[in-house]
């Protein structure tokens, strides 16, 4: 849970607040920007450009508790440059290329695995991957999923049961087909 | 009476983020219901899929503050920096494609004056363990909820009681321990090493060799609604074994990987036979345990990109990539037409040597007997040796066609020296 009072300390920059907000919001970040850019390498980059960027101009925050909507606010702006700036280039997701490479035959099915975990997760819609990396990464409660989106608890719920729907059916035509 | 469960009933039921009243609900339903228990048990496989396979990503937040205190021309060329790194990542991905081509290569007879790197690195003494050799970044802590740090080749890191290593989804490592264990960790595992002869896997899959004293292994449930360490089940695992142990989504999992049968103590002192392709279970709720078939080649396939590490002379790499091409050749006389295999050429014959070498071939004659026909066609002259072996067979017919290969290499010397 990030406390409004974390959030002050930080923004009177205070050294070890900061460092407490960036560990507890980088994953959450993380997970908003690799809901809209799927390789995992840029949506890290991009979280890490989001906290430098908040915490520059984290004095001018008015409402310590909207930090979650506020850094997501950020995020959003640079993914939106980001996929100006990459528009020409040919996505090639890394996990792609991992799945290519661990093949050296149809025995390596744990590379098979990997690959559609990484891959079905893409599939789902951006704010259905979000709650699944909310909750994966940082295994925070639904209510703490809740507050850091600015949702209901119950949208939470609704939004992790659908993309599991999802994944199951997938995992399903996966094994079916690999059979 | 009980109402429908609906699918997001079940999720919150799974994640504990129910009220006690709903709890009871759910579980007079899955009470009566097997369909409605089938599919927690489908969502609990992927939550546990899920888990392995999504790595918090880690901030290493020092760095982050200390490019905020520096001025921007400078944070500039570090972003920029930052940018290079997926071009890293891709390289890591060539790298990893390169080596196992390299494995395919190996196979075509030089691999011994390929791999010359012996990795042996020094054992330090005041640790417990060490890590040998890894596949991508792994990181560790020495303390319980301390930072971790990222491991890389170029730093000895004494591994001292009580330290946690874990493999992100793209790396894997192999640890050493004082009593010549080995431990390999697959992708997204994380374990304890509480003393040399004593681990705790947390999650993912663990492969061992025990070494000179038995090794503890135990396994470390979460549960999902208080997200608390919670029940735990072990397996003591005999002096100088293979075993692999994973955990699962309510159970550790330990497959034998040793080529004659073994003995483990279970958490109540109970002993359990397990035989080589067998894998036993034991459950973290109840005290149950199951038994089933283990596959030794396709579950530690994992292992490949670590083995290729090793040394020339290294038997385990040697018969591990025997076993996957001998795999590779089963597969090719099951599933394609003779023509699609001869259209490969004579890289196309070392699976299928690889085969007929094998002892599972013996099981099936006539296969083998078709697999030698397209060699004797096909074979280069780097599988002289496995030929003339093979010309020794106890089936009059493979001997024939492995004469009739050797024929033909002898004819086409002079074509070559041409």
């Amino acid at each position: 849970m990030i406390e409004v009072t974390l959030v002050q300390r930080a923004s009177a920059g205070d050294r070890t607040a900061l460092g407490e907000l960036a560990r507890l919001a980088y994953p959450r970040v993380v997970a908003f920007c690799r809901s809209r850019v799927s390789q995992r390498v840029d949506a890290e980059e991009l979280a890490q450009e989001t906290l430098l960027r908040a915490f520059a101009s984290l004095p001018s925050l008015q409402q310590p508790d909207r930090i979650g909507a506020w850094l997501r606010g950020i995020a959003a702006h640079l993914c939106h440059d980001w996929h100006r700036s990459h528009r020409v280039m040919a996505p090639l997701a890394d996990e792609h290329v991992a799945r290519a490479d661990l093949r050296p035959d149809e025995t390596l099915a744990q590379a098979d695995e990997q690959a559609w975990v990484q891959q079905s997760i893409q599939e789902l819609p951006p704010k259905l991957q979000e709650v699944v990396f909310l909750f994966y990464f940082e295994e925070l409660t639904y209510d703490e999923i809740a507050k850091w989106l600015g949702v209901a608890r119950a949208t939470v719920n609704l939004r992790l049961s659908k993309a599991r729907e999802a994944l199951r059916s997938r995992l399903g035509s996966l094994r079916s087909t690999s059979l | 009476m009980t109402q429908p469960i609906s699918n997001r009933d079940l999720s919150a039921y799974l994640d504990g983020e129910i009220s006690p009243a709903e709890r009871l609900l759910v579980e007079l339903n899955l009470a009566k219901d097997p369909q409605l228990r089938a599919s927690l048990d489908g969502l609990r496989e992927l939550d546990n899929l899920l888990r392995s396979e999504l790595i918090p990503p880690r901030l290493d937040v020092e760095h982050l503050l200390s490019q905020m205190a520096r001025p921007e021309n400078e944070v500039k060329e570090q972003r920029f920096e930052l940018g290079t790194k997926r071009q890293h990542r891709s390289m890591f991905y060539f790298g990893l494609a390169s080596a196992l081509a390299v494995s395919l290569l190996l196979t075509l007879g030089n691999w011994e004056r390929l791999l010359q790197r012996g990795t042996q690195s020094e054992t330090l003494p005041s640790s417990i363990a060490e890590i040998v050799r890894s596949f991508g970044s792994i990181e560790f802590r020495t303390q319980p909820g301390g930072p971790w740090e990222v491991w890389t080749s170029a730093t000895l890191v004494p591994l001292e009681a009580g330290v946690s290593i874990r493999t992100p989804s793209d790396s894997l490592c192999e640890i050493i321990t004082q009593q010549a264990g080995t431990l390999r960790l697959n992708r997204g595992t994380e374990l304890v090493l509480h003393r040399p002869d004593e681990v705790e896997l947390r999650r993912g899959e663990l492969w061992c060799e025990t070494g000179d004293s038995p090794l503890i292994v135990r396994g470390t449930k979460r549960l999902e609604a208080t997200r608390n360490d919670s029940n735990q089940v072990q397996f003591t695992c005999p002096q100088n074994v293979r075993v692999q142990c994973r955990i699962e989504s309510d159970v550790l999992r330990l497959g034998c990987v040793s080529e004659t049968p073994l003995t483990v103590l279970l958490s109540d002192q109970q002993e359990l036979a397990i035989s080589p392709g067998e894998w036993v279970a034991c459950s973290f709720s109840v005290p149950q345990t199951v038994t089933g078939q283990f596959d030794q080649v396709d579950e530690t396939a994992w292992q490949l990109p670590l083995l290729m590490q090793r040394s020339a002379g290294d038997s385990e790499l040697h018969d591990f990539l025997f076993v996957l091409l001998a795999r590779l050749g089963q597969s090719k006389m099951q599933y394609l037409y003779e023509e699609r295999i001869r259209e490969l050429g004579p890289p196309g014959a070392l699976p299928l040597i690889a085969f007929v070498q094998s002892e599972k071939s013996r099981t099936n004659p006539e296969t083998r007997q078709r697999a030698m026909r397209i060699v004797a066609d096909l074979a280069p002259e780097s599988t002289r040796p496995d030929l003339t072996r093979l010309s020794y067979d106890s089936d009059a017919v493979v001997a024939g066609y492995a004469n009739q290969a050797i024929a033909r290499l002898d004819q086409d010397i002079p074509k070559q020296k041409m």
